[in-house]
C-alpha cells in the first residue's frame, strides 16, 4: 500500500491552513477503508517530521513543556482541549523518548493534529518548502505502510 | 485549635529551602495533633501566595505559563507534577475548580510544590517571608476558629 494523490492533497490543504479546503479534500477520503490507514500514516509522519525539525537541536523536556504551554496559551478553547501531559508525551515520543501506547488512538490523532497545526504555523513554510516537506513525509508514510 | 509556632517553623524551613532543618522540625510534628493546623497554615500560605502572584492577572494564559515554568525545574517535576491539577489548584483560589479523579495526597502534594514555586518567584527576604507567614498564620487561625464553633464561645 502507498499514499495516494488524494491523501497527499488532503494533507497539503490541512498544512496550508485552509480549514474549508481541508474539509473539502477530506470529504473525498473514505474513512472506513484504506484511506483511513494511509492518511493516518501520513499525518503521523508529518507530526514526527515537524516535531523533529522544531526540537532537533534542543531536546530537553522543559523546552517541550514550555512549547505545549505556549500552544495552550493561544486560546481558552485550546487550553481546555489540549491535555498538556499527553501533548508533551506525544512530542517526546516523536523525539524518541518514551511511549504513548496508553493514549487511545482518537485522542492521540486529535492531539497530533492540534500540535501539527501549531508547529506548521510557527514554521510558516513557503509553497516550495511545503512541497519539500510533503514529499518527505509522503516518503516516510510509504515506508511506514510497507 | 490554633496554628502553633512549630507548625509555622516547619513551613518556614520548607519554604526557605533549609532541607535538613525542615526534616528535623517536621519529625517533631505529631501526625494526628498537628495535621489540621499544619494543613491549614500551608493552605492559607498557598492562597496568599497565589493571590500575590495572580491578583492582577489570573487569566488561563498566566496560570498555564506559571505552571509550565514551575514544572520545568527538572525532569522529575516535569513527570510528577500534573499540569492540569496544578492549574486547577491556582484557579480554585479565584473561582471553584473541580478536583474529581485526584487523590487528596496528589492535591496536597501539588499545592505544596506550587507554594514553594510561588515563594521562590516572590524572592522574599527573611523579613518578607516572616511577614508572609504571619499573615498566613492569621488567616489559618481565622479558618480554624470558624471551623471549631467551641473555640469562639
Amino acid at each position: 500500500m502507498t499514499v495516494s494523490d488524494t491523501q497527499v492533497a488532503t494533507l497539503r490543504a490541512f498544512l496550508a491552513g485552509g480549514e474549508s479546503g481541508h474539509n473539502a479534500q477530506r470529504a473525498l477520503l473514505d474513512r472506513q477503508a484504506a484511506d483511513s490507514l494511509a492518511y493516518g500514516a501520513l499525518l503521523a509522519a508529518a507530526f514526527s517530521e515537524a516535531v523533529n525539525r522544531r526540537f532537533a537541536t534542543q531536546t530537553t523536556s522543559w523546552r517541550v513543556v514550555k512549547y505545549v504551554a505556549d500552544v495552550r496559551s493561544r486560546s481558552t478553547r485550546t487550553a481546555n482541549a489540549v491535555n498538556p501531559r499527553k501533548a508533551e508525551r506525544l512530542i517526546l515520543e516523536a523525539l524518541g523518548e518514551g511511549t504513548t501506547a496508553d493514549i487511545d488512538g482518537k485522542t492521540s490523532s486529535w492531539l497530533k493534529l492540534a500540535l501539527l497545526t501549531a508547529l506548521m504555523e510557527e514554521a510558516s513554510l513557503d509553497s516550495a518548502q511545503l512541497d519539500e516537506f510533503i514529499a518527505r513525509v509522503t516518503k516516510m508514510a510509504d515506508h511506514l505502510l510497507g | 485549635v490554633a496554628v502553633t509556632d512549630l507548625q509555622v517553623s516547619v513551613l518556614r524551613a520548607y519554604l526557605a529551602g533549609g532541607w535538613e532543618l525542615y526534616q528535623m522540625l517536621r519529625a517533631k510534628l505529631n501526625r494526628e495533633a498537628d495535621r489540621k493546623g499544619y494543613g491549614m497554615v500551608a493552605m492559607a500560605a498557598f492562597c496568599e501566595a497565589v493571590d500575590r502572584q495572580f491578583a492582577k492577572d489570573h487569566s488561563q494564559e498566566a496560570i498555564i505559563q506559571f505552571v509550565a515554568l514551575a514544572r520545568s525545574r527538572n525532569d522529575d517535576t516535569v513527570q510528577e507534577i500534573d499540569p492540569v491539577l496544578a492549574e486547577r489548584l491556582i484557579l480554585d483560589v479565584f473561582e471553584d475548580s473541580s478536583f474529581d479523579g485526584y487523590s487528596r495526597q496528589e492535591t496536597a502534594g501539588t499545592r505544596l510544590f506550587l507554594l514553594a514555586a510561588l515563594v521562590s518567584k516572590a524572592a522574599f527576604s527573611d523579613r518578607d517571608l516572616n511577614t508572609f507567614l504571619a499573615k498566613s498564620r492569621k488567616l489559618a487561625d481565622r479558618w480554624l476558629e470558624q471551623d471549631d464553633p467551641a473555640e469562639g464561645q
